[in-house]
């Protein structure tokens, strides 16, 4: 303290020696307090304080940022080993504060690489001015894509082989002759089928063709009809399988749900709240709708199909897998428990029946447990599901000939000498720019050269393909976008994962977007209009690593509801619901964490431990009131996808926590460690387990600073539900869900620790992290330590801004780092 | 145009082409005693007890989970502590047949291609199909080419068989021809058009559009052999006998990708093929497994658990079994002996176990192929274990391709 005095003394006196005397000072604080475990003997951490040299460096800026983040956090030096008053505290930070404001490096660019195929579909459908792609083209026939570190668009996955270009060729080709229709209108014809020909089709597994004769045939209101069983298996039209002509097409449904609460919810997993569905499968299309109870509904669809396009009906429910292992064939059971409770002579005669068909004997009294058994009500099961009674399609039809589509994109009679004037503008928009002069002369020729043997129409499809098989279409960062049209770009692709309008890079070029308050109000009027529901739906699913919530599902067996109601795509729902919510109501970045609430139903309430949630499977806004859970940190994606299939890890979920929230990236354990496999079958707590691992001196320096970010969420187990024992057989042992940071401050529960998390100094780690996010996002590769202090600028504007998301998210495209320039 | 667009690659793209343009080189020599491999791989490795017999030697005693290969035992080698000396955990066995992760694949001239696609390239350039590889439901991550991108994988039997044995009508192949054509033509003014965007690119943007020339230029290449075959009946295959019994069972999926692969390499349609088990597939249709594929590898030595995991193990095994037991029934259709004794057959994982999340001493086993085979064999030696890329360079070897270096391999592996 003494030399701190003398320090602002000197400060006063001789301003320029004492720049360099707070230095000194700095130096000597970090030789008192942290060269005792960092030095070359003992680098804890795997971090030696003489590695940091005098000034950040490219090599080095890591190691320097790193370091102000755990000093800021009070976290280093820990707070069991040194007493770093506060005021040396604020010394050391000023100083590396300073030193990583002080290091200049070249931003680094980010590189080309391939659309993804998300990207790729929506920039085909803008290309050719669609409003959607037609139903022959399915994103499922290209390759799929690799996410890396929970990312669909990251520059590392998206390499372009053969493979890709033979798929993008075939797609394209197929969109193109959907589109672009050539010799005479084809005959409009009307094809009725009915319930006879309505049958079942396997769609679980891959040999698709495999009928099984299960047709749950059925009369109700006296009318005949074919009703669904198991809700794997959907309908195909026997004699129609696909349609061969391209047009437009009416498709009329007549439809009914039918049996709606006939079984009880336990059995069944059909909510009373919940109206029986259909989904229209019309090629790539799907419609969902609801139907009526008992009631015939005829629901009329206007949609453009292409020659191949398949048509099926499915029922789309998480129900009817409750018991046993899932399979539906113990439903059947159901119809046997329904018809003992309401209709015994029935039951009797039904059984007996059944009994006799399948053995060729009577029941004996014997086995008086064979009428619950499940095989012999196989094929009487009627529970909730959808009922068909005939399906209608007439077409092709056509608003006009040729039809309006093949008009608005290469005209309704298109001449060979016109293949400049007619390919210019396709070019614009699939290149996201002006052409230069010339630019299009060789695929003109081409175009010319081509009509001579396969026509003009096929010629301009060519000429097409050509402009869309390029990299200029299917890369994205190529640096020959001026600064406008390269922002506009980004922009676009942020937001709405396709390439600009050009009503967007005429914007972009007006200065529509030149700085953070413009840029704000863009982005709230895009926010008002649904214009930004592509990155509502793709960034969290990205950011929060959703694709990977079964990596590692509950035990089905142990977590039977987990499973069989498909929890991980209501939790995934849940966590898209609420970030949805955070933004579009333009809260703050923070509330993603102090939230006391999330978005509900009544599946998730059932995990979640609440008795007045709607019997439904509608998503509600839930306020918790017992300080455990609301926002990210109290969410079932987040603390299953960090379990394990029968225990949960605090290490995995500390890992979870600091690298996808808080921006901090503990050191991997060295490569040569030995893993030790657990053993559930002599249960200690987890936590004596990792005590004995962190026991070993080299284990523990970096254990102290990672388990404390996980010990928390030990109340909740696999499926993200409560507890407050471990149970294994017979014995029960209580759960310490209470730890130490390295600054000092500690928790005993869950709700303690969500205090701890909104601190300052976690705060900013949060937001930090967060907008660190976003340039992954829009980039495709991660901000290095390097433009630390660029993300320092987003960062003081999202404060200034109470962290208000739209601001936040506004700063974060005015800053270099998202323009690249 | 045509003639300049060739001389545009043959030039310009020289130092990149090279590696590629091998495939052009000859088929190695018919006479060498194997010609076929199949390889055979899963994401988890395998319950060490229970794959690695508990003694060194010839024609061992098989543990539980190879037993259904015991008919074998003097024909095969399981090969104990070799490995990619890699870090553990899940994202390395895409490295199974490489040694190298995809993320360090620059460092590398040939990228991390993986040692079927080498021996694709050799003894592929004369059948239909140079490689196949499948695996239910996305399959696994195995091959991977000289451009350092995946070799796609067909995940459904069906669609293996309309690939392979489903022959076009005359239309169809009409269509299917003025398509190549078509393709050839726009791929040539594409190609150009990489031409002037090079230019102006950046260092790494520049490798990104070799790549991306490369892609052209391989498709290109595919094309054409497209339409050499396309006039080209292929033989003919009946698969329902598969699914006769009215059930879907994994069960039957394996048995159809077995026995066509089997008839392809017959046929002559394909000399390389890999099959997949996948950690996405549900193992639910084997008698006693219940739970993921995943999920019972991490059993905390739950002894139900690990048996569920050994079932699914024994379930790979014994596919294989049979598929050896038909290669072996097959008198090869070019040379003396059965079809497996020219067939060199891999099974194996680039992860040791799962349970532990270990990448080292992955289990191996080499079958097949005329190899003098060991039984049991240790490489450990001098405290390390035996770069598996060694092993991959000596089946290369021993295709007749003359190569002394395979990716990271130090040196050889001597059969006996």
């Amino acid at each position: 303290m003494k030399r701190f005095c003398t320090l602002l003394a000197l400060f006063a006196l001789l301003a320029s020696l004492v720049l360099s005397g707070v230095t000194r000072a700095s130096e000597q604080l970090l030789r008192t307090h942290c060269f005792q475990c960092h030095n070359k003997e003992e680098s804890n951490g795997d971090f030696e304080i003489n590695a940091l040299g005098l000034h950040p460096t490219a090599e080095t800026i890591g190691m320097w940022t790193d370091a102000l983040d755990l000093v800021l956090a009070g976290e280093m030096p820990p707070s069991e080993d040194s007493e770093l008053n506060e005021a040396d505290r604020k010394l050391l930070v000023d100083y590396f504060t300073k030193q990583v404001a002080a290091f200049n490096s070249p931003m680094t660019r980010s590189p080309m690489r391939r659309l993804n195929n998300r990207e790729f579909a929506a920039s085909v459908r803008d290309t050719l001015l669609l409003d959607k792609l037609p139903p022959n083209f399915d994103s499922g026939d290209l390759l799929a894509d690799n996410r890396h570190e929970g990312f669909d668009n990251a520059v590392a996955t998206l390499g372009i082989s053969r493979y890709h270009m033979e798929k993008y060729a075939a797609s394209l080709r197929k969109v193109l002759d959907a589109t672009i229709l050539s010799g005479d209108q084809p005959r409009r014809k009307k094809v009725r089928i009915p319930a006879k020909r309505i049958v079942d089709k396997l769609l679980i597994g891959n040999t698709g063709d495999i009928n099984k004769s299960l047709n749950w045939e059925a009369e109700v209101n006296g009318k005949e009809c074919v009703s669904f069983g198991d809700p794997q298996v959907g309908k195909r039209f026997r004699g129609f399988d696909s349609v061969s002509l391209t047009g437009n097409y009416s498709i009329t449904v007549r439809a009914a749900g039918v049996d709606r609460t006939r079984y009880d919810t336990s059995g069944s997993g059909f909510y009373s709240g919940d109206m029986i569905r259909l989904l229209v499968k019309l090629g790539a299309h799907e419609h969902v709708f609801e139907l009526p109870d008992e009631e015939l509904a005829e629901i009329t669809l206007h949609e453009w199909l292409a020659d191949g396009s398949q048509l099926s009906l499915h029922h789309p429910t998480d129900a009817h897998r409750m018991l046993h292992n899932g399979g539906f064939k113990h439903q059947a059971i159901l119809e046997g428990e329904y018809l003992e409770k309401n209709n015994p002579g029935k039951w009797k005669r039904l059984f007996e029946e059944r009994y006799q068909q399948m053995t060729g004997g009577k029941p004996s009294t014997k086995h008086d447990r064979d009428p619950y058994e499940s095989k012999y009500w196989r094929y009487l099961w009627r529970g909730a599901r959808p009922a068909i009674y005939s399906v209608e399609i007439d077409g092709p039809t056509f608003e006009s000939w040729p039809p309006k589509r093949h008009i608005a994109l290469v005209g309704a009679n298109p001449k060979i000498e016109n293949a400049h004037d007619i390919l210019a503008p396709i070019a614009r928009r699939a290149w996201k720019r002006n052409l230069k002069p010339g630019e299009l002369d060789s695929i003109v020729a081409f175009v010319e050269t081509s009509a001579e043997s396969m026509g003009t129409i096929e010629a301009f499809k060519e000429g097409i393909l050509a402009i869309m098989l390029s990299p200029r279409f299917l890369m994205v960062n190529d640096n020959s976008l001026n600064t406008n049209d390269s922002l506009a770009t980004r922009i676009s692709y942020f937001l709405k994962g396709t390439l600009p309008s050009q009503s967007l890079r005429a914007e972009v070029a007006r200065g529509g977007y030149g700085g953070h308050e413009k840029i704000l109000q863009q982005l709230l009027s895009e926010n008002a209009q649904g214009g930004m529901d592509v990155f509502l739906g793709e960034f969290p699913y990205s950011w929060l690593k959703l694709a990977d919530i079964n990596f590692m599902a509950p035990d089905p067996k142990r977590f039977h509801f987990y499973d069989r109601k498909q929890l991980g795509e209501d939790m995934k729902n849940e966590a898209l619901a609420f970030f949805r919510h955070v933004v579009t109501e333009n809260l703050p970045v923070t509330e993603l964490l102090s939230a006391d609430y999330s978005f509900v139903n009544a599946d998730l309430a059932r995990i979640y431990g609440l008795d007045d949630v709607p019997m439904d499977s509608r998503l509600r806004k839930y306020t918790f009131t017992d300080g455990r859970r609301g926002g990210l940190l109290g969410m079932g994606a987040f603390l299953t996808s960090t379990a394990d299939t029968q225990t949960t890890s605090p290490i995995h979920r500390a890992v979870y926590v600091m690298e996808t929230l808080m921006g901090i990236h503990p050191s991997p354990p060295p490569p040569d460690v030995n893993t030790v496999e657990p053993d559930i079958r002599n249960a200690k707590t987890i936590k004596e387990v990792l005590a004995a691992h962190a026991s070993d001196q080299s284990c523990a320096s970096c254990h102290q600073s990672i388990d404390p970010w996980g010990y928390a969420f030990e109340n909740f187990d696999p499926s993200g539900a409560w507890r407050d024992l471990y149970v294994s057989g017979a014995r029960e042992i209580p759960i310490d869900a209470s730890s130490n940071f390295r600054n000092g401050t500690g928790y005993k529960n869950i709700s303690e620790f969500r205090e701890l998390v909104l601190s300052d100094a976690n705060r900013d780690r949060f937001v930090r992290s967060f907008v660190s996010k976003l340039l992954t996002y829009t980039n495709g590769t991660e901000p290095g330590a390097s433009d630390y202090g660029e993300i320092n600028k987003i960062l003081q504007v999202s404060a200034e801004h109470d962290y208000r998301m739209m601001e936040t998210i506004a700063a974060v495209i005015d800053s270099p780092l998202f323009r690249q320039n | 145009m045509k003639l300049n667009r060739r001389t545009f690659i043959g030039s310009g793209g020289a130092a990149l082409a090279l590696p590629a343009l091998e495939c052009f080189g000859a088929p190695a020599s018919p006479s060498a005693a194997a010609t076929r491999c199949l390889i055979v791989g899963n994401p988890f490795g395998m319950h060490p007890q229970n794959f690695f017999p508990k003694s060194f030697g010839r024609s061992p005693k098989l543990p539980f989970t190879l037993q259904p290969l015991q008919w074998l035992n003097d024909r095969l080698t399981v090969i104990s502590n070799t490995d990619h000396d890699m870090g553990n955990g899940h994202g390395k066995e895409v490295s199974f047949l490489s040694g190298i992760l995809p993320s360090e694949a620059n460092a590398y001239a040939e990228k991390n291609i993986s040692f079927d696609q080498v021996l694709a390239r050799y003894l592929g350039s004369d059948v239909r199909y140079p490689s196949i590889h499948v695996g239910l439901k996305g399959g696994i991550q195995m091959s991977w080419t000289a451009n350092g991108t995946i070799a796609p994988v067909t995940t459904d039997p069906k669609q293996l068989y309309a690939n392979l044995f489903t022959t076009l009508d005359a239309k169809a192949k009409a269509r299917q021809v003025t398509e190549i054509n078509r393709n050839q033509s726009v791929l040539e003014n594409v190609a150009d058009q990489l031409t002037d965007l090079k230019k102006s690119a950046s260092q790494f943007d520049r490798d990104r559009l070799d790549q991306f020339q490369t892609s052209i230029r391989e498709f290109e290449q595919s094309l054409e052999k497209r339409g050499h075959w396309v006039d080209r009946d292929k033989p003919a295959y009946d698969l329902s006998a598969h699914y006769s019994n009215g059930e879907h069972l994994i069960h039957n999926d394996y048995e159809a990708i077995f026995d066509m692969i089997t008839y392809a390499f017959e046929t002559n349609l394909t000399r390389i093929a890999t099959v997949a088990f996948p950690r996405t597939l549900e193992y639910t249709d084997i008698d006693g497994v219940s739970r993921g594929y995943h999920s019972v590898t991490h059993n905390g030595k739950s002894r139900d658990i690990v048996n569920e995991l050994l079932a699914i193990e024994r379930f790979q095994i014994e596919h294989l079994s049979r598929c050896l037991k038909k290669l072996d029934a097959i008198p090869d259709p070019h040379q003396d002996g059965s079809m497996l004794d020219h067939t060199v057959v891999l099974f194996g994982s680039g992860m040791g176990y799962g349970g532990t999340h270990s990448c080292k001493k992955l289990p191996i086993l080499v079958a097949g192929g005329g190899l003098k085979h060991l039984g049991h064999v240790n490489v450990r030696i001098n405290g390390k274990n035996m770069p598996l890329c060694n092993l991959f360079l000596t089946l290369i070897q021993h295709f007749g391709i003359e190569r002394d270096t395979f990716n990271v391999s130090t040196g050889t592996f001597n059969f006996g």
